[in-house]
């Protein structure tokens, strides 16, 4: 059928303002965002370079990716992906920000990040002494404070009627935890470590002693999400080419790059139990 | 200009920036090596060498000295390519110019040969003390340049300057303290790199104590502590940092050592940065 060529301009312009791809002569543009809470260099100028690297990795007939942003701030973030002139398809966010705003930016997971080729992120209590009780007023070291609730709710949920703990800010682990064993003044009780730190301080000479104890559930990695539907024709490509990262040189060095060797399908399951905590009260 | 004090004898670079950042590849820094053999041309190698050597220690140092030390150490080692002093004060004089010379592209070039040499360096002589090095400071050069080198940079780096405390060798003024205690210092901490305040203050305490003269070490040493007074909320550190600067490099008596041109500048300019950052 042939289609009159006002009516395409029209179309097209449409759908360019929403950012969504379709098929063309040119492939359409769409919008990429990375928010990384905890990680001060999450940044435009530090990261931009890595994420334009992504971009043209996942590029192809049908889309031009273009980074929108890198944010490790969740108000600068949500800004980014509400911003109509320069419309986010697709994000790569923390699981607090998916449902924080799953409702509001119409979002859907669509995979999820294997950084440190782990399935799922689980956080562990590290201190001078074990504890495998909610630490009560206890002051909690973490990188993850921009995310309260989600620590509160669903890493480290109170018991009821339970005091609840101090989350206090560090954006070195290492620091909160040389402070412990240093015997500082204002040395925090514990370091909520990701399994990543967590090795890190098991291979530290000086870290080794502390003792590891409480654990998060098995939660949701960073995830991989579209905005509104915009992704269109280029969501199937996206995802091919997320999930074979690992299969090809030049996906292997993007996939090293931004510290995730591949991206898997979201687990429905881990995803659903970590949604009902964080819709608890 | 302050007073000098004695002839630097080493070159300590170490200013490369902030390596391992959260997206880093792990692409390998180079191997490679020269090919070349122990031929003839004995006259003309050792003139070629004497006088990129006496280019490298033209005082005050300048750039053009330094490319010139470069060209005729690459020069000699089309010649022969075995001898260890040679291939080191080689990639010696390309760390420097990866450091201080002209645009990105042209101090990458530098790193890249430099890191050849050194490889060729570490061939011939696989303990040599200066090769492990600077084999870290240009593998570090190279990471600050192209980032995709980073994680591995870092790795490097780590790894050939503890080698180099663990043995107590002093090589740069305190070089292999002050190169990782850079390192700690300015890369984030984990999961995405090895970066921590509190050992980049002692590797950088530890550099000052070995060569309290070195203007690189009181100046890294401050930048340390203003972060440590901002992250602590301990002011006094910043003051100790400012008395710092002032007495180490920006005072009128700020002791020069000699044979160091563009590099003091490079030093000063840094330290009136770091001031203006945490005024």
């Amino acid at each position: 059928m042939r289609v009159p060529a006002a009516c395409l301009a029209v179309t097209a312009a449409l759908m360019l303002a929403a950012g969504a791809p379709f098929a063309q002569d040119k492939p359409a543009e769409v919008g990429l965002a990375v928010y990384k809470p905890g990680e001060k260099y999450a940044t435009d100028e530090q990261a931009g370079e890595a994420i334009d690297k992504l971009a043209g990795h996942l590029s192809g007939d049908k889309a031009t990716f273009k980074r929108r942003g890198v944010r490790n701030n969740p108000t600068e973030a949500l800004k980014l992906f509400k911003d109509d002139k320069h419309p986010v398809a697709v994000g790569i966010v923390s699981p607090a920000f998916y449902f924080a705003n799953k409702d509001t930016l119409k979002l859907t997971a669509l995979a999820e990040a294997r950084r440190g080729n782990a399935d799922g992120a689980r956080y562990t209590l590290v201190g001078k002494s074990a504890t495998e009780n909610y630490p009560e007023g206890k002051r909690i070291a973490t990188s993850l404070t921009a995310e309260k609730e989600w620590l509160n709710r669903v890493v480290l949920p109170a018991p009821e009627n339970a005091k609840p703990v101090q989350w206090v800010q560090y954006d070195n682990l290492f620091d909160a935890a040389y402070e412990i064993i240093d015997g500082e003044d204002d040395a925090p009780d514990f370091v909520l470590a990701d399994s990543i730190s967590l090795q890190a301080i098991q291979k530290d000479d000086d870290l080794k002693v502390l003792k590891h104890g409480l654990q998060s559930e098995l939660l949701p990695q960073d995830l991989v999400v579209e905005v509104d539907s915009r992704l269109g024709a280029a969501r199937e490509p996206m995802l091919k080419a997320l999930n074979e990262l690992d299969k090809t040189d030049a996906g292997r060095k993007v996939g090293e790059l931004i510290q995730s060797p591949t991206f898997q399908k979201p687990d429905a399951a881990r995803l659903e139990k970590a949604g009902k905590l964080w819709a608890r009260k | 200009m302050g007073k000098e004090v004695n002839k630097a004898q080493w070159l300590g670079m170490s200013a490369f920036l902030a390596l391992g950042l959260l997206f880093v590849s792990c692409r390998q820094v180079p191997n490679d090596t020269l090919n070349g053999g122990s031929g003839g041309e004995h006259v003309r190698y050792s003139r070629l060498v004497q006088e990129a050597r006496d280019a490298f220690e033209s005082s005050p140092r300048q750039v053009a000295d330094v490319e010139l030390a470069a060209a005729r150490f690459g020069e000699a080692l089309g010649i022969r390519t075995d001898e260890y002093a040679t291939l080191w004060l080689a990639a010696r004089a390309c760390a420097w110019l990866g450091e201080y010379a002209g645009d990105k592209s042209v101090r990458e070039a530098y790193v890249r040969r430099g890191l050849t040499w050194v490889n060729t360096a570490l061939k011939v002589n696989p303990e040599g003390v200066e090769g492990q090095f600077y084999h870290g400071v240009l593998s570090g050069l190279l990471g600050d340049l192209d980032n995709s080198y980073g994680m591995d940079a870092v790795k490097q780096i780590e790894a050939r300057m503890t080698l180099l405390i663990d043995r107590g060798t002093d090589i740069a003024h305190g070089g292999p303290q002050r190169v990782f205690g850079l390192l700690l210092l300015r890369a984030p901490g984990p999961p995405a790199s090895i970066g921590s305040l509190r050992n980049a203050r002692k590797q950088l305490e530890h550099a000052v104590e070995i060569a309290p003269q070195w203007p690189e070490n009181q100046l890294y040493l401050a930048e340390c502590e203003f972060a440590w007074a901002r992250d602590k909320d301990k002011p006094e550190f910043a003051t100790r940092a400012r008395e710092r600067l002032e007495r180490h490099l920006l005072g009128a008596d700020a002791p020069m050592p000699t044979g160091v041109g563009h590099e003091w500048d490079a030093w000063q300019a840094n330290a009136r940065k770091l001031l203006r950052d945490n005024s």
